[in-house]
C-alpha cells in the first residue's frame, strides 16, 4: 500500500479489525496482497444465449463465450490512451440493480386477466415466470456478491443501488420481500395457505395464462412450453435464502413502488380487495370495448379503469382465495418506512432515506459513499397518475443546490432515478397542489452544468441502455447515463458499475453486466436456484416481451465508458484511496465471516 | 441527445395500464406505451456495425417521426453513421456509413442472430 505510511496502515487495519471483529492479520495480509480480481463468474467470462428449439417455439438457453470490454470515446472525441490501464487507480466500485418486480401472484390486487383483453397492451399483468421472481432475485444478489471484488481492478464493492420497482404491487409483503432479498434475511415467499399456490396459473378458466401442471389447453403450451409438475408448489414453499449482500444498499421509489400497476392513484377499492378472499380470473369482457381506443388518448383506458374500479366489489369473474393481511397494499411513505425495518448489516438503516424523510415527507436523499463520491437519489415517480416520471421543481431546487454544495466539497456525483432519460416526460399533476414538473431536457442540462456529475443510474424500461450526455458548444466531456435491464424479464441482468481514474486526465466508467447465479440451462431442479434457472428460461421464450430485443446491444453492456476526468480528481490522494478501499475490504472480509 | 423521443422510450416492461382519473391534467400526462421499435432498430444497427468492425466516435442515437425511424452517428474517423426504418417497411432497416450502405434488411433477422449461441 504505497500511498500509506506504514503507520498509517497499521493503523488502518486495527482500527478496522476492531471494528468488524475481523483478526488483524487477516486484513493486513489481504489490504498488503497485490490486488486480484473475483474469480466469480460475470458476463465477462461467459454469456447465456437462445440454443436450440426444444418444443414447438420454444428454445433452450446455453451458454455462450464471454464478452470482454467495449471502449466508448463519445464524451470523449478520440482514441483512448493505449497506456491507461497499467495506471489507474479505482475510485469507486458499485452494484446497480433496478426493476427487480418481486411478485406475489396470489394477491388478488393483481389483475391478470388483463393481459387476456390486450397481451401486447398489458403485457406485465401477467408473466409466466410471476411466482418465481424472489427466487431470481436470490439468484441475483449472490452473483452480486460473488463480484464483492472488481475484475478490473481487484477493489472492493463499496456499495450497492436499487433504481426502483422492487415491489411490483405496492404490496406490503413484496417490499419486504425485496428487503429480505438485499439483507439476506430468509423467507419464503407464499401468502394465503401454507405451501399451497392459490392463483391464475392453477385455474383452469384462465387460458391466456401458463399452466404448469399442464400445459396443454393455454397459449404457452402451445407455443411449447414445458409441463412441470409440481412448480408452483415449490415456488411458494422453498424456502428463498439470498445470502444478502456483502454491502451498503440504498433504494430510491420506481413507479410500482408507489402507484397501482405503476400507473395509476391507488383506489381505495383495491385497497380492500387485495386483503380479501376473491381473485380474478376473468375480465370483463365489456371491458375490451374500452381499450378500442386507447393508442388515440387516454380516455378508452380511463373508461376501462373506471368501469374495473366500480366492478371490484361484484365478484363477477372471481374465484375463492385465501385472504392474506400481510398482502396491505402501501401508502406512499411506508414503502421508505419499511426500509428501517432492516438488519444492522449490510445496512444503512434507511438505506438512504433518513429519519428527515419520515418527518417531512420527502422522497429524495442524499448521501456520501465513501471519501469521494455523493449520491442523489431522486423520486421521478408521478405520484398522480402514469407510468413515466418527473422531477417536481421542489426537488429539482433541492437537486440544483445539492450539486452546487457537492461541487464546493469536492465530490463527484453519481445521480439514481427509476426513470431515464427518454421517460422522463410525464405531465400529470394535481389542481389542487400545482407543481411545475421538471423534464428530461432540462434535469440533464442541470446535470450538464456541474462538472462533478459523472453518472446517472437508472432503469424503468427492463433494457440495458447507455447514453452518452455531452455538453455543447464545444465544452469538454459531460456524463453517461446508464440504464438496467431487469430481473422479471429476460435477461434477467443487472450490472457492477465502477469509476476508475486512468491518471492521464481521463476517467473509466466499466459497467460489467450480470447474469444471475442460476445455471443457464435448467435440468429439472425444483430448489430455489433451479426455479430462478427456469424463470429466465421461461422469460426468454415469453414472447410479448420481445426477449431476443432485451439483450440489447455490446455497446450497452460489458463497456469502459471514457471521460474527462472533472478537475477534482487530481485532488484525490493515493492514501485516501487505499483508506477506503481498505473500510471496504474489512467489510466484505465482515460478510464473508457471517457478519 | 437525452431526449424522451429519442431511442429508448422503450416502455415495455415497466408499465401495465395507461391512462386514468377523471382529472383532465392528469389525462394529459399520460401516453401510450411505445418506443420498442426504436429501441430495435438501434441496437440492431450497432450490431450491424461492429459485425462491420465500425469503430465509432458517436454511437448512433435514434428518434421516431411518425412511424419512421432515423439514428445517426460517426465514426472515430468522422464518416457519418445513417440509420433508417421506414414507417412504410417498419421491419426492415438501412444501415450505411457515409455513401456505402452495409446492411439493408429484416431488423429481427439481426437482433435473432446476435441472440443465439453460434
Amino acid at each position: 500500500m504505497s500511498g500509506l505510511s506504514r503507520r498509517s496502515f497499521l493503523g488502518t487495519v486495527a482500527a478496522l479489525s476492531a471494528a468488524w471483529g475481523i483478526p488483524g492479520t487477516a486484513l493486513g495480509a489481504q489490504l498488503a496482497a497485490t490486488p486480484t480480481t473475483s474469480e466469480a463468474l460475470s458476463t465477462l467470462d461467459r454469456t447465456i444465449r437462445f440454443g436450440p428449439v426444444q418444443r414447438g417455439s420454444f428454445r433452450r438457453l446455453v451458454a455462450a463465450a464471454g464478452e470482454k470490454h467495449v471502449a466508448r470515446v463519445d464524451l470523449l472525441g478520440r482514441p483512448a490512451d493505449a497506456g491507461r490501464s497499467s495506471r489507474r487507480r479505482s475510485l469507486f466500485y458499485c452494484a446497480h440493480l433496478s426493476d427487480i418486480h418481486v411478485i406475489d401472484a396470489q394477491s388478488p390486487a393483481r389483475l391478470e386477466p388483463l393481459v387476456a383483453i390486450s397481451p401486447s397492451l398489458f403485457q406485465g399483468a401477467f408473466r409466466p415466470q410471476d411466482a418465481l421472481t424472489t427466487h431470481v432475485g436470490a439468484e441475483m444478489v449472490r452473483s452480486v456478491a460473488g463480484l464483492r471484488i472488481s475484475q478490473v481492478t481487484g477493489a472492493p464493492l463499496a456499495a450497492a443501488f436499487v433504481t426502483g420497482d422492487s415491489a411490483d404491487q405496492v404490496s406490503q409483503l413484496e417490499t419486504r420481500w425485496y428487503i429480505n432479498l438485499m439483507d439476506g434475511t430468509p423467507f419464503v415467499a407464499n401468502s394465503g395457505a401454507p405451501s399451497i399456490y392459490e392463483g391464475v396459473q392453477a385455474w383452469q378458466e384462465t387460458p391466456w395464462a401458463y399452466h404448469p401442471a399442464d400445459p396443454t389447453n393455454d397459449v404457452y403450451g402451445n407455443y411449447g412450453f414445458p409441463q412441470v409438475p409440481g412448480l408452483l408448489e415449490a415456488a411458494v414453499s422453498v424456502r428463498v435464502s439470498s445470502g444478502g449482500l456483502p454491502t451498503p444498499w440504498y433504494s430510491v421509489y420506481g413507479n410500482h413502488d408507489t402507484l397501482y400497476m405503476g400507473t395509476f392513484g391507488i383506489p381505495a377499492g383495491i385497497k380492500e380487495f387485495a386483503l380479501g378472499r376473491h381473485k380474478y380470473f376473468s375480465g370483463p369482457g365489456v371491458a375490451l370495448n374500452y381499450v378500442q381506443d386507447w393508442a388515440a388518448d387516454a380516455a378508452g383506458l380511463t373508461r376501462l379503469w373506471n368501469f374495473v374500479s366500480a366492478n371490484v366489489g361484484t365478484m363477477l369473474g372471481t374465484k375463492t382465495v385465501t385472504p392474506d393481511p400481510a398482502r396491505k397494499i402501501l401508502e406512499q411513505e411506508d414503502f421508505m418506512r419499511a426500509h428501517f425495518e432492516t438488519t444492522p448489516h449490510p445496512g444503512p438503516v434507511g438505506h438512504g432515506f433518513t429519519k428527515e424523510n419520515l418527518t417531512t415527507g420527502k422522497t429524495y436523499w442524499s448521501a456520501d459513499v465513501g471519501p469521494f463520491i455523493r449520491i442523489f437519489g431522486l423520486d421521478t415517480c408521478n405520484q398522480v397518475a402514469g407510468p413515466d416520471g418527473a422531477v417536481p421543481e421542489k426537488q429539482f431546487m433541492w437537486l440544483r443546490d445539492g450539486l452546487t454544495q457537492a461541487e464546493r466539497d469536492g465530490r463527484l456525483v453519481m445521480v439514481l432515478s427509476h426513470h431515464n432519460s427518454f421517460t422522463l416526460e410525464n405531465t400529470a399533476e394535481l389542481p389542487t397542489q400545482p407543481q411545475r414538473l421538471v423534464h428530461a431536457d432540462e434535469l440533464v442540462s442541470l446535470l450538464l452544468s456541474h462538472p462533478n456529475v459523472v453518472a446517472w443510474l437508472n432503469g424503468h424500461t427492463h433494457n440495458s441502455t447507455i447514453t452518452p450526455h455531452a455538453r455543447s458548444s464545444g465544452a469538454p466531456g459531460g456524463f453517461w447515463e446508464i440504464t438496467t435491464a431487469s430481473c422479471v424479464d429476460f435477461p434477467q441482468q443487472q450490472q457492477v458499475v465502477e469509476i476508475v481514474d486512468n491518471r492521464d486526465g481521463t476517467l473509466s466508467l466499466f459497467t460489467t453486466v450480470l447474469d444471475h447465479d442460476a445455471p443457464p440451462e435448467w435440468n429439472g431442479d425444483l430448489t430455489s436456484t433451479g426455479l430462478a434457472s427456469l424463470s429466465r428460461q421461461l422469460a426468454a421464450n415469453d414472447w410479448r416481451a420481445t426477449p431476443v430485443m432485451r439483450i440489447g446491444s455490446p455497446l450497452d453492456r460489458n463497456t469502459e465508458l471514457l471521460l474527462p476526468a472533472p478537475p477534482v480528481v487530481t485532488s484525490f490522494t493515493d492514501a485516501q484511496v487505499q483508506s477506503s478501499h481498505a473500510a471496504d475490504f474489512a467489510r466484505v472480509m465482515s460478510w464473508e465471516r457471517g457478519w | 441527445m437525452s431526449k424522451a423521443h429519442l431511442v429508448g422510450a422503450a416502455l415495455l416492461g415497466a408499465p401495465l395500464l395507461l391512462g386514468v382519473s377523471a382529472c383532465g391534467s392528469q389525462i394529459a400526462g399520460l401516453k401510450p406505451v411505445g418506443g420498442d421499435t426504436v429501441y430495435k432498430v438501434r441496437v440492431a444497427a450497432i450490431d450491424v456495425l461492429l459485425d462491420a468492425n465500425v469503430v465509432m466516435k458517436s454511437v448512433p442515437s435514434c428518434k421516431q417521426e411518425a412511424a419512421e425511424v432515423t439514428c445517426t452517428g460517426s465514426t472515430l474517423d468522422g464518416v457519418p453513421i445513417t440509420v433508417t426504418s421506414p414507417g412504410s417497411r417498419a421491419d426492415d432497416m438501412s444501415v450505411a456509413v457515409g455513401d456505402k450502405t452495409i446492411y439493408q434488411g429484416p431488423v429481427m433477422e439481426i437482433l435473432n442472430k446476435h441472440a443465439s449461441a453460434p
